[in-house]
This record gives C-alpha cells, sequence and structure tokens, in this order.
C-alpha cells in the first residue's frame, strides 16, 4: 500500500458516507480500477452500508402513539400559578422594611480622624492645597484603624504671647477636675470650663485643637465656632468645617469650606 | 402538460411548524396532532438508536411531546425553530432514560432486516447476519451509533440528522464516516462484509 492508496482510503469512508459519486475519469477512479486492495475496500463499505440500509427501524402505530401522548396530557396536574413576591403582602412589607434600614444605613455619618491635621495656627492652612486638603479627610480615604486609635498624648492647651500692654504671664488654665471633655454636654462644660478661666488668654481656637485631639468633635466644632466669631481668619474656619465634619454637621462644614475657598475668611 | 409533484423536506416547513405550534399553544388540539404526526418518525428514530430499547423508545418520545406540549407557552420562535427545541427535548429525555440505566451502551439494535426474496437459506443468512450486524452496531459510541441507524436504518437525510442533533451537516458525515470505518475494521477479517 502505497501512499495514495493511503489517500484514497482515508477518502472512501467519508465518500460513502456522503453519498458522493465516484466520477469515471476522477483519479480516484483511475486509482480504484488499478489498484485491487482499494476496489475490494470500497466494494466492503459500499456493501456494508447496503446491509445497514437494509435495516428497518420498527415504527410506532400512528393512532396508538397519538393517543398515550394525549393520554399522558390529559393525567398531566393543572397548571400551578406561582405567586409573585409583589402581590404578597408579608414580602412586601420586609422589602420595605429592608430598604428603610439600607436609607438609615446609609445617612449614618462615619467619623473621620482629622488628628494628622496641623493644629497650629500657621501651619493649619495651606491655601494653596486646600482643595487637596479638603478631598484628603474625606470618610473613604481613611483607613479605618485611625477611626480606633486615640491620639497618642494629650496636648496642653497653648498660651496666646502676651501683649505689649500685658503686665503678666497668664497661667496656663487646667481643666477643673472630674470633667471629661469627652462627655455629653460640651456645649455647657465649655461655658463652664471658660467661665472658671475667665479673664485668662486662652484662646477658643487652642479649646477647638485641645477637642479635636480628644475625638470631641462636636465640642471641637462649638469651640472652632466661637474663636471664628471672635476673629475671622481662614484658619479657624478651616478648622472650624473640619471639626463640624468630623462631627457629622456636613451642611455647615461645607459652608465653611466654601468660606475658605472664597478667601475671604467666611 | 405535466405536473411534478413537489416535497417538501421537513427544514422547509418550519413556518407551517410555528404556526401550529402557535395554535397548538392557544389550545389547538388538532394542530399538536399534526405536530405529533410530522415528528413523531424523527423522535422515535432518535430515541429508539440512543436506547436500543423498543418500549423505553417510545416512552421516551412520547413523553418529550408532553413535555412539549406542557412547555409550549415557554417556546420563543425568536430564540429556535419549533424542531430544533422540540429534539432538543427528545435528546434530554433520553439523556435521562440513560442515565436511570446501569448500562448506557444497548446490547442489541431492534432493527429489522428486509430481504428481498427471502428462501430458508435466506433467512438463516440474514439472522446470523443481522445478529452479528446489531451487536456491532450497538458497540459503537453513541455520537457514531445515532447518526448511523437514523440515516441508513430511518432513511432520515443527512440535513435532517444534522437539524435534530443540533450539529452541522459535515459534522454528521463525519460521523457516518467514522462508524462505517469502525464496523469494517471490526469485520474485515470475517467475512461478513
Amino acid at each position: 500500500m502505497n501512499l495514495v492508496c493511503t489517500c484514497v482510503r482515508r477518502r472512501l469512508a467519508a465518500l460513502t458516507a456522503s453519498g458522493t459519486e465516484i466520477g469515471p475519469a476522477s483519479w480516484l477512479a483511475r486509482h480504484l480500477a488499478a489498484c485491487p486492495d482499494c476496489s475490494l475496500e470500497s466494494r466492503a463499505l459500499a456493501s456494508l452500508a447496503g446491509d445497514l440500509a437494509s435495516a428497518r427501524l420498527p415504527e410506532p402505530d400512528e393512532q396508538t402513539f397519538a393517543a398515550a401522548v394525549w393520554r399522558k396530557v390529559d393525567a398531566l396536574p393543572a397548571p400551578i400559578r406561582r405567586a409573585v413576591w409583589w402581590q404578597s403582602p408579608g414580602l412586601l412589607a420586609a422589602a420595605a422594611g429592608a430598604c428603610a434600614v439600607a436609607l438609615w444605613m446609609a445617612r449614618e455619618p462615619a467619623r473621620v480622624d482629622i488628628t494628622e491635621q496641623p493644629h497650629s495656627p500657621g501651619s493649619a492652612v495651606r491655601a494653596a492645597g486646600l482643595a487637596g486638603t479638603v478631598a484628603s479627610i474625606s470618610p473613604a480615604s481613611r483607613p479605618k484603624a485611625d477611626l480606633v486609635t486615640p491620639p497618642p498624648a494629650p496636648p496642653v492647651p497653648r498660651v496666646k504671647k502676651p501683649t505689649a500692654a500685658g503686665s503678666r504671664t497668664p497661667a496656663i488654665p487646667k481643666l477643673r477636675p472630674g470633667l471629661n471633655p469627652a462627655s455629653a454636654r460640651p456645649r455647657r462644660m465649655l461655658a463652664s470650663a471658660a467661665s472658671s478661666t475667665a479673664g485668662s488668654t486662652v484662646a477658643w481656637s487652642d479649646w477647638g485643637s485641645y477637642y479635636e485631639q480628644k475625638g470631641d468633635y462636636r465640642s471641637a466644632a462649638y469651640a472652632y465656632g466661637m474663636a471664628h466669631s471672635e476673629k475671622r481668619d481662614p484658619t479657624t474656619a478651616f478648622a472650624y468645617g473640619r471639626a463640624s465634619e468630623a462631627s457629622g454637621d456636613l451642611a455647615s462644614a461645607m459652608d465653611r469650606y466654601a468660606a475658605v475657598l472664597e478667601q475671604d475668611g467666611g | 402538460m405535466h405536473t411534478i409533484a413537489v416535497t417538501r423536506p421537513h427544514w422547509q416547513t418550519e413556518s407551517d411548524d410555528l404556526a401550529l405550534a402557535a395554535a397548538a399553544r392557544d389550545g389547538d388540539r388538532s394542530a399538536y396532532a399534526v405536530l405529533i404526526a410530522r415528528y413523531r418518525g424523527m423522535a422515535f428514530a432518535y430515541a429508539l438508536s440512543a436506547l436500543g430499547n423498543r418500549e423505553e423508545a417510545e416512552d421516551a418520545a412520547q413523553d418529550a411531546f408532553v413535555q412539549a406540549y406542557s412547555a409550549m407557552p415557554r417556546f420563543d420562535p425568536d430564540r429556535a425553530e419549533w424542531a430544533a427545541w422540540f429534539m432538543r427535548i427528545v435528546r434530554n429525555r433520553c439523556r435521562d432514560g440513560l442515565r436511570r440505566r446501569k448500562t448506557r451502551r444497548p446490547a442489541e439494535m431492534p432493527l429489522e432486516i428486509v430481504d428481498e426474496a427471502p428462501g430458508p437459506e435466506a433467512v438463516t443468512m440474514a439472522d446470523d447476519r443481522r445478529r452479528v450486524l446489531m451487536q456491532a452496531v450497538a458497540a459503537l459510541p453513541e455520537a457514531q451509533r445515532v447518526p448511523l441507524i437514523m440515516h441508513y436504518a430511518a432513511g432520515r437525510t443527512r440535513v435532517e440528522i444534522a437539524h435534530a442533533l443540533g450539529v452541522p451537516e459535515s459534522t454528521i458525515i463525519g460521523r457516518l464516516a467514522g462508524g462505517l470505518k469502525t464496523l469494517r475494521r471490526r469485520f474485515g477479517g470475517e467475512g461478513l462484509i
């Protein structure tokens, strides 16, 4: 068997299967006429196909078959109508409740750690990068671990430099014992603290910085607000907005930031 | 004047099938009876060649018609032709039947050998040939066995088989050729062919 025989035998089965007639003038017909082995193979395949074609599939009786189908169709149970979920009052109420919970959770403000922000009046506001600073303290850009990490050490409230007319160095005010800055009622506590240090020169901005480091942002916002009402400058306005944002008062924070960006100091 | 009778192949009756299926979906049983008569042979041929048992094949074909009738509201004519959709149901029913059995391959195909002029000797020879040939056909893999039986024994065209199996016609030709070659190898030295 040479190479031509190999090619011919590869094609014979496909030719038989496809029912293609081999033309008498084709090279395949000439080879089959000349090669007894390939000719025998061709006849064997044709005979095999003929034997298979002589077999007949038994056909089912048409009437019996159709009758059996209709009998089975009639025996089918009635279709069960499935209830749609929005037509069920219980499921509808559950879905409404889930939506309400999701909305409530979405509106809860996230706490933002702003302890890394500069506290000194000179370095607090970088006017050129103010917009970037505002973006950097957004809740999504903060690692969660920062939210629970307390500031490393309590600060000492700074004292204003003595004025030229000042005759003595003011004492550093101390918080009254028993007063926890992070406790409730920050405004009343602040007012009492301020009254206890009446006459001293402790700035409201220092109180704001202190409470900011303590994590009591409501008190910090209040203190910065007082400082801002005394002296309107961009530094205090920015700190006011920062503390307001951290305490969840976003509307006030946006007002402060807008005022800073307008460079009018609020 | 000569009248030429044109027998339309089944794939050209698809528009009729769609109309019949739409009527059957609306509850017209006579329309579905036409579909049963049209596809009964094809469904049974496939089921018998796949399962190798006449009773099981009849059951599978009937169950496929029942399932298609109950699922008719879900039939989307934009996505598939009715014949292709129905034959997919038949294939799945046969696959379920094979899965329930322990042996997936039939022992012998229940085919009938038809001889033109049967005498006593011819009948004896036919019996021998029948037994050996049917055992050999049953031993073929399903991919080759089904097209071989549907084409040669059931008389279905290659296009019809391709339509029923959901494969191209060239694939059917390849499977037919593969089946013939396998049978030829098996009986090459035994003098059957």
